[in-house]
């Protein structure tokens, strides 16, 4: 509630129910602000790793930010892109809490985490029961070029996670510019939503 | 192909040059390249057909038809389960790809050479091409065919978000059917969707 009643979202007057909140800004909208505020860093526990987690969190969100800003420039499904973006590195918390116990240095950490996170992501998929475009996501995230079912929404997310790790001015590789068909103009676009990305981050990160 | 100049090139010259691979200019192109003629055909999209193999014309009947024949399956069997949009959408996908691949063949059975990027005037006989990733080319053509179509008009006070607010490009990426919808709009595309939903 406090989510919805940020200038984010602009309400006229406080939302002072639920289900005020729903019924204006919609199910879909309050199910992804749930949904992001639910899967932060306190989900997993990790001793040690706390800073780690937090910091995956942060990018997590903001890639799905991204996502959906991208979805939009390129008319392809909004939703599924976030939920996408979100949750397309979810293996990571998971195998670092896995191996958390173990005294590893950061090296080897980073090790296993790049290696297992995304067979863990499948797996965390398949046993929440994601939609099954987020399974896909999880499992080709990191295939630049890939084609098949979704890659439209596969796309967005690499794009995100390109303008999450670099910024939108040099986090889209000429590869990805072109398989985005994105020129100048929609560069431009995309470094001006820089400020409605950050914003949605800053209140949706509790 | 001409001379390379940093991220320039100076391209040969043409004899036609087509911008927009719509029906308009495909049926420009073929017929140019049947008459004899050199014929160079751009486009801004990633893929050849334009709006209407993508967005328009042939999504939107496929999807009317995949619907029509879904609701006659229903009716036949008295079912009353809910209609899922994606096996609707694979359909119309597939038509897409074949429409696709039977265009491409076409015009380069004919030898068009196509490229793609966003093409504008130089002067009156040249054309700048800007390719995805920086690389500019640049046509001389004795003629010059604009087919560029048309695209979805967004009222400057309606914040079309793509996700609860559609135009007639973005509704083809809902993966489920909406509960309800209003169609704004009386013109051929707006019946059209507001029939198959």
């Amino acid at each position: 509630m406090r989510i919805a009643n940020s200038p984010l979202y602009r309400p006229v007057s406080a939302f002072v129910s639920l289900q005020q909140a729903i019924s204006r800004l919609g199910i879909v909208t309050i199910g992804e602000l749930a949904l992001a505020t639910s899967l932060n860093a306190v989900l997993f526990a990790a001793p040690g790793n706390e800073a780690l987690l937090k910091r995956l969190w942060y990018d997590s969100l903001t890639c799905s930010a991204w996502s959906r800003e991208i979805a939009r420039m390129r008319k392809t499904n909004v939703e599924s892109s976030f939920l996408g973006g979100l949750l397309c590195q979810i293996g990571k918390p998971v195998v670092i809490q896995g191996i958390s116990e173990f005294c590893l240095t950061d090296e080897d950490m980073a090790f296993f985490v790049d290696r297992y996170y995304v067979r863990a992501g499948a797996l965390l998929a398949n046993i929440w029961q994601l939609p099954e475009v987020v399974g896909q996501v999880i499992i080709n995230h990191a295939e630049v070029g890939f084609k098949g079912e979704n890659d439209d929404v596969i796309l967005n997310v690499q794009a995100a996670l390109g303008v999450t790790a670099e910024g939108a001015e040099d986090g889209l590789s000429d590869e990805l510019q072109q398989n985005l068909n994105f020129y100048e103009e929609e560069l431009t676009v995309l470094k001006e939503k820089r400020q409605v990305v950050n914003s949605w981050v800053e209140t949706v990160d509790v | 192909m001409g001379r390379d100049c940093g991220c320039v090139i100076f391209m040969q010259d043409c004899d036609f040059l087509i911008i927009g691979s719509g029906p308009a200019g495909q049926k420009a192109a073929n017929q140019g390249s049947k008459a004899g003629l050199h014929v160079v055909l751009i486009e801004s999209e990633k893929t050849i057909g334009g709006m209407c193999v993508h967005k328009g014309t042939i999504p939107s009947k496929a999807l009317r038809e995949s619907a029509s024949r879904f609701t006659s399956a229903h009716r036949l069997l008295k079912s009353d389960a809910p209609t899922e949009l994606a096996p609707l959408m694979r359909n119309v996908d597939s038509v897409v790809d074949a429409h696709d691949k039977y265009i491409c063949a076409q015009l380069a059975r004919n030898k068009v050479e196509t490229y793609i990027g966003r093409a504008s005037f130089i002067n009156p006989t040249d054309v700048k091409v800007r390719q995805s990733g920086g690389k500019t080319l640049i046509f001389k053509a004795k003629n010059i065919f604009i087919a560029t179509g048309s695209k979805p008009r967004h009222p400057p006070n309606i914040d079309i978000d793509h996700e609860y607010i559609l135009d007639s490009d973005s509704i083809l990426s809902m993966n489920y059917l909406p509960t309800s919808m209003i169609v704004a709009g009386g013109g051929v595309i707006a019946c059209e969707y507001a029939s198959v939903f």
